[in-house]
């Protein structure tokens, strides 16, 4: 069942075309959109052009670009008319000009929760609801949007909220550029009159059984499979739902979202508790299924390891066949059916895709290369407060909207002789308002902890608690925690920064313990995920749990001298990066290098109190930087 | 715009829609937090509400929607203009939607910019919560909300009262409303002072079972292929519920809560140890509601059992070492107490 070259490209590429095609047939707008994962190139821009081909001339396709204002995206009022014509004008922002058209996401992976979430609502309502800046609108609006999402290995991805809403995912991740020489299916492929088609229970059936074969949560992703399939089937001018756009509709909607290997593994996947793994938040999935692939080459191109290549149904899987297949057989068995669908998903199924959704750890490496990837981040400007009084001076912004609000009381007491023709506006220095922004960074406080020997299971445990207690009581302070456990000869990132309780405890259960102490590295990799977590904004402060006795390098070999050194050498650096820390000394008793080594990090140095998560939360607090 | 999907014709989340019909029923719950999975029809429950509620009485022209009946608690207006007997209209209960991108000049009210740009009048402009008045606040993705727009919301849910302050205007008017919030707590977490001021709050899950989820995705698509017919084959139910709805509004004041069950109540949040007397007061009203909505005259054993849960929940204490979530925490709590 392995294949050293990887399943054919060659289905996914044309799955890939068809949800293009699909997309732009999908008038009513009904499909949400398209979440397209890879990286910008040759191959992107050809699917891109293909939408392009088939999109109706006429309809809007825009842009957001990556930074966009609420007040760009939104609408809100003209300054500019507003002022010229004496009266509020609105303005009509970038979601209502893509009215009936396409909205390309650039760099979706970096949209913030607040956007993703706006834009969820507008897909779910069919609505634009303006609230802003004095005016109110409620406007019927049919968005399609194309998600281009470049991240890669442990990077997060698109906004969950947002992504179980674009029905079609398209992964590009790991095709080869040679695709473009396949000759391209005859586009455009637009909608026709027929009728939508009526759902039937053995097509439901199948798709929601094949969901949950393929670990797919929620019941989103099968309804949208469904309206893919009818769309689908009304394209070829059908009003009914034939087996291949049921297959046509895994592929595209249910495959690239599996957390699982729905066939072979039957007995395995069997043996994992159904009820875990609903989650299909790829930044944060449930266990990994035993025979994920573990590595992709860092250039994209997929390295199968373990990859259960199924038998060639080509048939099936081809989309684009000109249905030979089934000349009229609207509803096979359910049972079979699902088979078949699952079929066609594993075909599809990318070899990385499984590895993109793997291991909620995540090796730290690839954290530090993704949160460092892009440079600059734009630096959170706190949140908004009322303006106040105040001239724009030092950086402070006008608040133009209410200063106008301000000085517009008092204009027939300010305006001259009645003149004819409209009088301008009287704005007097006491008018003037000020933007101000809360500005507090947030804090991110990274957790290294000694995972090493038998000794640290006791403190992993209290770790774990304290990660859970800090983030249980101090989230009134909006702070994220962070965990990073090192023994033996590496250090894992067991939780990666969140603000999220139900998803620490979901990584800590996992946690284990013994082995060596690398220190030096558990020591690096917190610089690295603190130097990139700096980048995107936030203070972090690191704590570090540890008896303080090195005895594994950098290199992975043992030996104490060189592990000590080491360890020196990092902490100086974190020091010198101006990294705040505390030391909370796990060793019975205090021990001159240990200290050294505290000293070394700039660290508030504690040897370890009473028992039990609760005294370390209280530290911790005590210790951070406000 | 098209009609929304029946309240009724929702499959299964039984706990949310008690929970919605109960702060329908008796508005001093204190608001309803629906936490949970995505796409498992939480907005669709809180939007089929507002179709379902029978319409209000409200003072003709009054910007708040202000009650005829009791002018006692109305806006400066009513009380200024309307006189002791003003002119009614019948209008429907206000089920207004908070978005993510409100500002808080729309969400509280501001001076009116038209009318003091044109005319030179200083006049306020009424904003959601003027809006939702008597009626309910729907944010979706409440834990997306800017924080300060959160405290605001917080400060006026709790006061039952709007006051502004600003730009020269000075404006104080009634703002009774059921706060309904949802979100997916693994996309942010909910700050406890927020989670604290919701009445009920249900956790909703995708169904497990196979043909639950094909019922649940037949019934959406029949109604995006008909809205209208779909609406009409279930407003017979509607109908059924809108009555019993209406007759349990008017009973729930009668619903008797005697000394026994004010003792369960207590003794069961004794035994989770929550905070404060919210959550007594929370569960014995949710459980009259309950009571009113099933026609029973009396607070039972029965009726605190089914809504221990949602009423107590997020008022436990969190206990970072304790895995079970909170739901299974009162579940254990209720059946000791109750043994």
């Amino acid at each position: 069942m392995k294949s050293a070259a990887g399943p054919d490209p060659a289905p996914r590429w044309a799955a890939a075309l068809e949800a293009a095609r699909l997309l732009a047939a999908d008038d009513a707008g009904r499909l949400g959109g398209v979440w397209l994962r890879g990286p910008a190139g040759a191959l992107r821009e050809a699917w891109l052009a293909a939408l392009r081909q088939a999109h109706p001339p006429g309809r809007p396709w825009r842009k957001l670009p990556q930074g966009i204002d609420e007040n760009r995206l939104l609408g809100g009022l003209d300054l500019g008319a507003s002022l010229q014509a004496g009266r509020p004008i609105d303005a009509s922002g970038l979601l209502a000009e893509a009215d009936g058209g396409l909205l390309l996401i650039a760099m979706a992976e970096r949209l913030p929760a607040r956007t993703a979430g706006v834009l969820a609502g507008v897909l779910d309502e069919g609505l634009l609801r303006v609230e802003r800046e004095g005016r109110s609108r409620l406007q019927a609006l049919r968005l399609r949007l194309v998600a281009l999402d470049e991240s890669e290995g442990e990077d997060p991805p698109l906004a969950p909220a947002l992504a179980d809403r674009l029905a079609l995912c398209v992964d590009l991740r790991g095709l080869p550029d040679g695709l473009l020489r396949l000759p391209t299916p005859p586009l455009p492929w637009a909608a026709s009159e027929a009728a939508a088609p009526l759902a039937t229970e053995a097509a439901l059936e199948a798709l929601c059984a094949s969901a949950e074969a393929l670990g797919v949560a929620g019941l989103r992703a099968p309804a949208m499979a469904w309206r893919t399939a009818s769309l689908r089937a009304r394209c070829a001018g059908r009003e009914q739902v034939l087996a291949e756009d049921l297959i046509a509709a895994t592929g595209l909607v249910l495959a690239p979202r599996a957390s699982r290997r729905p066939l072979p593994e039957a007995e395995e996947t069997a043996a994992v508790p159904p009820e875990d793994t609903p989650s299909a938040e790829p930044a944060n999935p449930p266990p990994a299924p035993p025979e994920a692939p573990s590595e992709a080459s860092p250039d994209g191109a997929v390295t199968e390891q373990s990859d259960p290549q199924p038998p060639p149904t080509s048939a099936d899987a081809e989309p684009d066949a000109a249905a030979p297949a089934e000349p009229a057989d609207p509803s096979p068995p359910p049972q079979a059916l699902q088979d078949r669908l699952l079929e066609a998903a594993e075909t599809l199924l990318p070899g990385g895709l499984l590895q993109g959704l793997r291991s909620p750890a995540g090796r730290l490496r690839q954290a530090g290369r993704g949160g460092g990837q892009g440079g600059l981040v734009l630096a959170d400007r706190g949140r908004p407060l009322p303006p106040r009084p105040g001239r724009p001076v030092g950086g402070l912004r006008l608040a133009l909207l209410d200063t106008l609000r301000a000085a517009a009381p008092w204009q027939r007491l300010r305006s001259g002789p009645a003149g004819p023709g409209p009088q301008p506006l009287r704005v007097r220095p006491e008018d003037l308002r000020v933007q101000r922004h809360a500005g507090r960074r947030p804090t991110l406080t990274v957790f290294a902890v000694d995972a090493s020997g038998s000794a640290a299971l006791h403190r992993l445990a209290e770790a774990k608690g304290a990660v859970e207690g800090l983030l249980a009581e101090c989230y009134v302070r909006r702070d994220q925690v962070a965990l990073l456990a090192f023994r033996g000869q590496g250090c894992e990132l067991l939780l990666p920064p969140t603000r999220s309780l139900v998803r620490a405890k979901r990584c800590l259960a996992g946690m284990v313990g013994g082995g060596g102490t690398p220190l030096a590295t558990g020591l690096q990799a917190a610089r690295a995920l603190a130097a990139a977590e700096r980048r995107r904004g936030s203070s972090p402060f690191l704590v570090v749990l540890s008896d303080g006795r090195a005895n594994v390098a950098l290199d992975g070999q043992g030996g104490r001298p060189q592990a000590m050194a080491e360890a020196l050498t990092v902490a100086r650096a974190c020091q010198a990066d101006g990294l705040p820390a505390l030391f909370i000394d796990t060793s019975a008793q205090i021990h001159p290098a240990t200290l050294g080594l505290a000293q070394a990090l700039g660290a508030r140095y504690l040897p370890l109190p009473a028992r039990g998560s609760a005294g370390l939360v209280a530290l911790v607090q005590q210790a951070r930087p406000a | 715009m098209g009609p929304t999907y029946p309240f009724v014709a929702l499959v299964a989340q039984d706990e949310m829609k008690l929970a919605i019909l109960i702060a329908a029923i008796d508005p001093a719950v204190g608001g309803v937090l629906v936490l949970g999975d995505r796409g498992t029809g939480k907005s669709t429950a809180v939007r089929g509400l507002a179709a379902l509620l029978p319409p209000m009485d409200a003072v003709a022209g009054c910007p708040y929607g202000c009650d005829p009946a009791r002018l006692g608690g109305a806006c400066a207006a009513c009380q200024a203009e309307a006189g002791p007997k003003p002119r009614r209209i019948k209008r429907p209960v206000p089920v207004v939607d908070l978005p993510l991108g409100a500002t808080e000049d729309r969400v509280l009210g501001a001076l009116d910019l038209e009318r003091a740009l044109s005319q030179g009048v200083k006049s306020f402009e009424p904003g959601l919560l003027a809006r939702a008045h008597r009626g309910f606040l729907y944010i979706d993705e409440v834990n997306l909300l800017d924080d300060h727009l959160v405290d605001l919301l917080i400060d006026v849910a709790a006061s039952g009262e709007n006051v502004i302050e600003r730009e020269g205007l000075s404006v104080r008017h009634p703002a009774r409303f059921v706060l309904v919030g949802s979100g997916n707590p693994e996309e942010g977490e909910l700050r406890p002072q927020l989670l604290d001021r919701f009445g009920l709050a249900v956790e909703v899950r995708t169904p497990r079972e196979l043909p639950t989820r094909v019922e649940v995705i037949k019934r959406r698509d029949a109604f995006e292929r008909d809205p209208a017919g779909f609406c009409a084959a279930w407003e017979p139910e509607a109908a059924k519920l809108r009555k019993r709805l209406l007759r349990a509004r008017r009973q729930v004041g009668e619903v008797q809560v005697d000394e026994a069950a004010l003792t369960r109540a207590a003794q069961l949040c004794l035994a989770l140890g929550t905070d404060g007397l919210r959550g007594e007061l929370t569960l014995i009203r949710a459980a009259r509601a309950l009571a009113a909505l099933e026609g029973r005259a009396a607070v039972g054993d029965a009726e605190l059992r089914r809504v221990a849960a949602p009423a107590l929940r997020h008022r436990l204490r969190r206990d970072p070492l304790d895995d079970s979530d909170a739901g299974q925490r009162v579940e254990r709590a209720v059946a000791e107490v109750f043994a």
